[in-house]
């Protein structure tokens, strides 16, 4: 049975649908967005480090 | 002069290490069956609430008492109060605890992967393939009729021990390096696997039976209590709060490191896991109830999660996949390794939060704490390598869950909610209110957030307050009670009441009392008042 086949075979109702779409959507979104914080902080501490140590006669 | 401490490779490695630590054998085998028994979809409501309310917040506590005071959780709780280092105490040996009998449970899942290897693939199929009764209780654990024939020691079990043991020491003795590098296998392995798995699993027939049944929401669930309870609760056991280990992993951060965010990562890559494995259990089930020869339904199969879902029902589910024996082997194999990698790295930094703690106390040489630690759980795991051993392990089990981690969470809430800034908001409210004579009017986590927002991706507010102070306290309060009322009125799965006694309270009080032991113990570490703040 391929996975094409399960995926339209399903028989779960709209409520079953609508908690996989919120449940991905929160652990997802969430998951993304601290991950997205996390690298935008870590390069703007590089890149000021870079300034720093690069930045003597400024 | 104090050595300094030493420190991760990289903030990544903290973060896997963490990952890898709140991700375990929960993951595949009591979350889905939690979500199943609570209202199915809906379940993901209570679950979410409470992992924003309870386990976020509560994470973030536990990381900023490692960056701030650099310690394990015994030093940090020494620092706020030298009365409150018994608290730090009582979660490592809670956390002690659990490693010896969870080492024992890993020690299974190496007999079946080494008969999945041997037996499966290289001989005629896994042992458990196209038999009559149960496997894992009647081959593997030889189970005596009760807790009160304890019978013979497992020479397999006892084996399967030592090695988890010694891989435990050979990944942690070195220090927290080694430890960063072997997360970065043993994290992503077990998420690979559940996708081999998950591809397989919802290839089968019936495994849309299965999903519907995992996903369907029942929300008339919601208005019961219980519901939510056990939402907090599945949320509180799976990010291994309470056994100091985040504590310690966090002392080995610069004092400038992130907090807040590290948390979010770590509890939403937890809960995410959680979800993606409900697939791969529920799909097999929904097969495995699809069966000809099968009168269960899923949700017969799910009752009980657990011991019996992971070992029982999941191995016999892919004995019955019609795909050849070494396929079915292989499988399998895969199964028990991605148990093993998701164990071991909870396991060891169980061990490693202990060790940090005996460390920054005594300061001996971490190779003989790691080596003296990891022989005396080994010894003391023999008792559950008995044929009584899974009724023990149950026992102790349900009351270091159920009184252990929650009574230590409650008291982590109570002293940085409640006695942490304290004294420094008394202080500044009589600077400012003289006429009001040094009356406090609240106290609250005011140290700990200040901390928190100054060295974080982003800063927390008065929700946060809230949660330490009232929420999760109210909700760990509330489940005590109501554990301790059912435990006193219901006898726990019927076992006899000298067992109960003795595995179960008794060890519970135990650790409460070495706990104490260990705050009068002297130890070199102690005089840290020298150390900068």
């Amino acid at each position: 049975m391929s996975a094409l086949a399960v995926a339209t075979d399903l028989e779960m109702g709209l409520g079953a649908w609508l908690m996989l779409f919120f449940a991905v959507l929160v652990l997802g979104g969430g998951l993304f967005l601290s991950i997205r914080r996390a690298m935008a902080v870590e390069r703007d501490r590089r890149s000021a480090e870079g300034t720093f140590e690069g930045g003597d006669g400024e | 002069m104090a050595e300094s401490r030493e420190r991760w490779d990289s903030r990544s490695a903290f973060i896997m290490a963490a990952i890898g630590s709140a991700i375990g054998l929960g993951n595949v085998w009591r979350f889905p069956f939690v979500v199943g028994q609570n209202g199915g979809g809906a379940f993901f409501i209570p679950y979410f609430v409470a992992l924003l309310t309870a386990g976020v917040p509560l994470m973030i506590v536990e990381y900023a008492l490692g960056v701030k005071y650099q310690g394990s959780a015994a030093k940090s709780f020494r620092k706020i109060g030298k009365e409150w280092e018994w608290v730090g105490w009582w979660a490592l040996m809670v956390g002690t605890t659990i490693s010896i009998y969870y080492c024992v449970i890993m020690s299974w899942s190496w007999m079946y992967l080494y008969r999945a290897v041997v037996d499966g693939i290289f001989g005629g199929g896994v042992p458990w393939q196209g038999i009559e009764g149960d496997y894992f209780k009647d081959e593997i654990l030889e189970r005596s009729s009760g807790p009160g024939e304890t019978g013979r020691i497992l020479p397999v079990v006892v084996l399967g021990l030592a090695v988890t043991w010694l891989s435990i020491w050979w990944i942690i003795h070195k220090g927290v390096k080694r430890v960063g590098r072997i997360v970065m296998l043993t994290v992503p392995l077990p998420v690979v696997i559940l996708v081999i798995l998950f591809i397989r699993g919802i290839t089968l027939e019936g495994s849309g039976e299965g999903i519907a049944y995992y996903l369907t929401p029942n929300f008339d669930a919601l208005t019961e209590p219980n519901v939510w309870l056990a939402a907090y609760g599945q949320i509180f056991f799976s990010l291994s709060l309470g056994f100091g280990i985040l504590i310690a992993y966090a002392s080995y951060l610069p004092r400038r490191s992130d907090i807040a965010n590290n948390a979010v990562i770590t509890s939403f890559a937890n809960c995410a896991t959680s979800f993606f494995a409900g697939f791969v259990v529920f799909s097999v089930l929904g097969f495995l109830a699809h069966q000809p020869d099968e009168a269960k339904t899923v949700s017969d199969l799910a009752t009980g999660g657990g011991v019996g879902l992971a070992f029982e029902v999941y191995p016999t589910a892919i004995g019955k996949i019609d795909m050849g024996t070494t396929l079915v082997a292989i499988f399998s194999a895969l199964f028990f390794l991605m148990f093993l990698a998701l164990g071991i790295d909870s396991a060891f930094s169980i061990v490693e939060g202990v060790v940090t703690g005996l460390n920054d106390k005594f300061q001996a040489n971490r190779e003989v704490i790691v080596g003296g630690l990891c022989i005396f759980g080994f010894i003391a795991g023999l008792i559950f390598c008995t044929q009584a051993g899974l009724y023990y392990l149950d026992i102790v089990d349900h009351w270091m869950n159920g009184y252990g981690l929650a009574a230590v969470g409650l008291m982590e809430c109570i002293v940085v909610g409640w006695v942490l800034g304290s004294k420094r908001l008394r202080k500044m409210f009589r600077k400012e209110h003289p006429e009001m004579d040094g009356g406090a009017p609240l106290c609250g986590p005011y140290e700990l957030k200040k901390y928190v927002n100054e060295v974080s991706d982003f800063k927390v507010g008065w929700w946060w307050d809230l949660c330490i102070m009232v929420i999760t306290p109210g909700i760990l309060a509330g489940s005590l009670v109501l554990s301790f009322i059912n435990d006193l009125t219901v006898r726990y799965e019927g076992y006899p009441d000298t067992w109960l006694v003795l595995c179960g309270w008794c060890v519970a009080g135990g650790v409460v009392l070495l706990g104490l032991m260990f705050m009068f113990l002297k130890g070199r570490g102690d005089d840290f008042e020298e150390e900068e703040e």
